[in-house]
């Protein structure tokens, strides 16, 4: 394939807002993502330069992890309202990542450019299914992956900060006792204002952009840890 | 005064040419007004340009700061820098590109690189370049990066990541037919040979890895290491232009066809001026916001004084 394109090529940033919907977020923490949903969307269309660069995907789940926005740009794309359904696979989660990551950047047309990708990871229990999550987490992270993403994880509730800890690239938050709506609230804030400060800083050459920023009253930042 | 001693009244000088609007490419974003930080001292400034006779060569650069520093004041970090060999039988070039994690201090490394580079590319002569260029290649980027550390130690700094810079070089030397080429790069810099002969206009001297991100630098100088230069040699013939980018011209020209189509039909005319090539550069494209830098080289007749 020729390096050079006949038709116009945009480069993207590629973020991926992966969200257990297990049945422990029944209520307040749901509602307050799906309040959320639409911020994000009306950020980006009025925010110019996160606009011409970020394209947004948001996976669910729970015993099963499917996309319900494929990465696209939000603003032309209709809001999903989840429904909370299900145990907690984190198997599950990394292997239907896996296949997105590839899959969504891909479908910008073969030799798209791309910033590195960013997954932000909300959970707010523990995996419960039977299967290791361990080994899709791994290949997931694998640098032989061209896809393989900067992975930011948030925790609340009754999620495990070992568990944040492992899956987490770079950054790791685990909530402060608290409201568990104004702790979605919280993550989604931190959420919009990243994927804005990144965006705007890729825009500006600078390639180690990735900016994340939790009210530090409400989420305690976690170390990093290795997946065993 | 009777008409016979008269002296003829001077042509005509015609106004200067008013430029064709640079084109706009995609859905783009309202040019800020460019707002000046006060306190760096290492600012470069925002337009940049040169151009003129060297040796057998026409040569034109220029760089102008993305418009993602036009907000925050922050400097453009490209630089370039060229020179004519001691035994008068090339002409060498650079371009460089100061990482932009480093927005403050960056551009000191791509300025000194690009001049510390060239004065070192200049000393060998033709024979040792034709017997082994890779080899010559290897030895002047050694010499430059040891004096990029050199010089930013007597300014008093002590660690160097901060001024980590890539590029992109060339040695060009007149042949029986066209020039002899030698290119060669550090990091994600790129050249290319430029002529309408070509079915994009460009040939890519560097292919690109289609997959994997952008923003991974794969090298850059001050480098404490073994040093890897990518190295080509080509022929290019009188009609072609060499062209040395950075990355962010580059990308525009891999992904922007109508990018493309504007920079060929600009560069396609003998003897760009440094004003025309930042007029080229101005063009605004949507998701590009990187510094523009590019260093065209072409076969020009017209002797030096």
């Amino acid at each position: 394939m020729s390096d050079f394109a006949d038709n116009e090529r945009l480069p993207i940033f590629p973020v991926y807002i992966v969200i257990d919907v297990s049945y422990s977020m029944e209520g307040a923490p749901i509602n307050a993502v799906n309040n959320a949903l639409p911020e994000l969307k009306t950020m980006i269309s009025n925010n110019a330069s996160v606009g011409e660069v970020a394209r947004i995907a948001i996976l669910t789940f729970s015993d099963y992890a499917r996309p319900v926005v494929p990465l696209c740009d939000l603003q032309n794309a209709p809001l999903p309202t989840l429904k909370p359904e299900g145990n907690t696979n984190f198997a599950e989660a990394f292997r239907t990542l896996h296949a997105e990551l590839e899959q969504g950047i891909r479908s910008f047309g073969k030799g798209v450019r791309f910033y590195k990708p960013v997954v932000f990871f909300m959970s707010d229990g523990e995996h419960n299914a039977g299967e290791d999550w361990r080994p899709p987490l791994r290949k997931l992270e694998d640098r032989n992956f061209n896809f393989n993403p900067e992975i930011v994880t948030f925790g609340f509730g009754d999620a495990d900060p070992e568990s944040l800890q492992q899956i987490a690239t770079t950054y790791a938050f685990a909530a402060k006792s608290g409201n568990p709506t104004s702790q979605v609230k919280e993550i989604m804030n931190a959420l919009l204002k990243s994927v804005r400060t990144t965006s705007n800083k890729l825009a500006q050459g600078n390639e180690s952009a990735l900016s994340v920023e939790p009210d530090p009253e409400q989420f305690t930042r976690l170390g990093i840890r290795q997946a065993d | 005064m009777r008409q016979e001693e008269r002296s003829e009244a001077p042509t005509e000088i015609a106004p200067y040419p008013t430029p064709e609007t640079a084109p706009s490419i995609g859905d783009i974003v309202p040019l800020v007004s460019p707002y000046l930080s006060g306190n760096n001292f290492l600012r470069l400034p925002l337009l940049v340009a040169d151009s003129g006779q060297l040796g057998d060569y026409w040569l034109t650069a220029a760089s102008l700061a993305g418009k993602s520093h036009l907000a925050d004041g922050t400097s453009g970090q490209d630089s370039f820098s060229f020179a004519r060999t001691t035994d008068n039988q090339a002409v060498v070039a650079a371009v460089c590109d100061g990482l932009g994690r480093y927005k403050n201090t960056a551009q000191l490394g791509a300025l000194i690189l690009s001049r510390v580079l060239c004065s070192h590319l200049a000393l060998i002569p033709r024979e040792a370049y034709l017997a082994d260029g890779q080899h010559c290649f290897t030895q002047a980027v050694r010499s430059a990066n040891s004096d990029l550390v050199s010089i930013l130690r007597q300014f008093g700094y002590q660690t160097f990541d901060q001024f980590s810079t890539t590029a992109a070089f060339c040695w060009i030397s007149p042949a029986t037919r066209g020039s002899r080429v030698l290119i060669g790069r550090i990091g994600d810099c790129f050249a290319f040979k430029q002529s309408t002969d070509y079915t994009h206009g460009f040939y890519n001297y560097y292919s690109r890895d289609a997959d994997g991100a952008i923003n991974e630098v794969s090298s850059s100088l001050p480098n404490p290491g073994p040093i890897q230069v990518e190295f080509r040699a080509e022929r290019v013939g009188d009609g072609e232009k060499i062209v040395l980018v950075t990355d962010g011209l580059a990308e525009d020209i891999f992904s922007s066809k109508d990018t493309r189509e504007w920079l060929v039909n600009r560069w396609s005319q003998e003897r760009v001026s440094g004003l025309e090539l930042l007029h080229c550069l101005s063009y605004r494209k949507q998701g590009s916001f990187d510094d523009r830098t590019a260093l065209l080289i072409e076969r020009s007749f017209r002797q030096q004084e």
